[in-house]
């Protein structure tokens, strides 16, 4: 499996990178799509994704909810599919 | 500020954070001057190499990364594979290695802080409650206990659903069918324990028992309720694990459970 490398990364950054996506981020400091709506996290409905707490993944740069759950899905479906095109 | 071709230049031989953090460092916070289209790209390009990943805690993701080798989470991949709260297990080893920190006097505070927030994060998604009992299974010493008995019902041809249907059962009511035996029980009290579970016609219960005089009376408790013929009687299998290794604690675990091929 190729390799990911995890990385921390500050506020400002992480706006310039979803900025490069044409994510924008609000004054609240939720992430909003490109047409301007806010993330649902996939875990909980009734929260949004804020940039802070935000996973920022490749494919090409995919926003999930930061928490252990959801990267410990992240990386299962990721070993899944690497074990399924070997 | 540099000429937008020497940010380009520079940014283009360092690695996406460091670019990220040099461009940061030169005021910019968007593309939306004339001519930054092409930082943009860059950066973009960068990402799109699929190399990396922006995550909160790295640390905290390294952890969950290595989890993926640990045994019991492997296990519980054989066992339930389908289980849709799988990634919950792998939140529960974090949480039991965050409680070993504690234990270990290592950062204390801000490993209570960390466990506070992840449960926090949990108990606000619906349903929270059960998915907290499904997070606190591999923190409990009876997790491995849990395991050898599902892997006891695979080897008895038992179907993946209903080995995942057992596994939610367990979910609910492994701490009502546990008993962890040490120095505040007698004999009398275990043996007590295995008839009440008998009685109350459990599929399944577990005695556990770490250090040689705990074990002992463990021993004693089973060989009580085997002349009392109780569990042949009620159609219950036993196995019994002990570990009596120089380099390890020693340990008994107990599994009684109803003989599939009978039910």
């Amino acid at each position: 499996m190729e390799e990911l490398i995890f990385e921390e990364l500050g506020e400002k950054e992480r706006v310039l990178l979803l900025r490069a996506f044409d994510y924008d981020v609000d004054g609240e400091g939720y992430v909003l799509t490109q047409s301007g709506k806010k993330i649902q996290s996939k875990e909980n409905p009734k929260k949004f994704i804020k940039a802070k707490f935000a996973a920022l993944v490749p494919g090409s740069l995919e926003v999930i909810d930061g928490t252990p759950t959801a990267i410990s899905e992240y990386l299962r479906t990721r070993e899944e599919k690497e074990n399924a095109s070997d | 500020m540099l000429p937008i071709d020497k940010i380009i230049e520079i940014i283009s031989n360092l690695p996406l954070k460091d670019a990220l953090t040099y461009l940061g460092a030169q005021g910019i916070t968007n593309y939306l001057t004339q001519g930054y289209e092409r930082i943009k790209k860059v950066i973009a390009d960068k990402q799109n190499e699929g190399k990396y990943a922006f995550v909160p805690n790295k640390e905290e993701v390294l952890f969950l990364e290595e989890a993926t080798k640990n045994p019991d989470y492997r296990q519980i991949l054989i066992l339930v594979p389908k289980y849709k709260y799988i990634d919950l297990i792998r939140t529960g080893l974090l949480l039991r290695e965050y409680n070993r920190r504690i234990d270990s006097n290592i950062d204390a505070e801000k490993n209570k802080t960390h466990i506070a927030r992840i449960k926090l994060d949990i108990l606000k998604r619906p349903g929270g409650g059960r998915l907290l009992k499904i997070v606190k299974l591999p923190q409990s010493q009876f997790f491995s206990t849990i395991l050898s008995y599902l892997y006891e019902l695979k080897i008895h041809s038992y179907p993946e659903n209903q080995i995942e249907e057992e596994f939610n059962e367990l979910v609910d009511e492994w701490e009502q069918c546990v008993l962890y035996v040490d120095e505040k029980h007698q004999l009398e009290e275990v043996i007590d324990f295995c008839r009440r579970m008998v009685k109350e016609n459990k599929p399944r219960f577990f005695l556990l028992a770490l250090y040689e005089h705990h074990i002992t009376v463990v021993e004693e408790a089973v060989k009580n309720i085997k002349q009392e013929q109780l569990l042949e009687k009620n159609n219950y299998l036993v196995n019994i694990e002990k570990e009596s290794s120089k380099t390890a604690t020693p340990r008994i675990e107990v599994r009684f459970y109803k003989n599939p091929e009978l039910l």
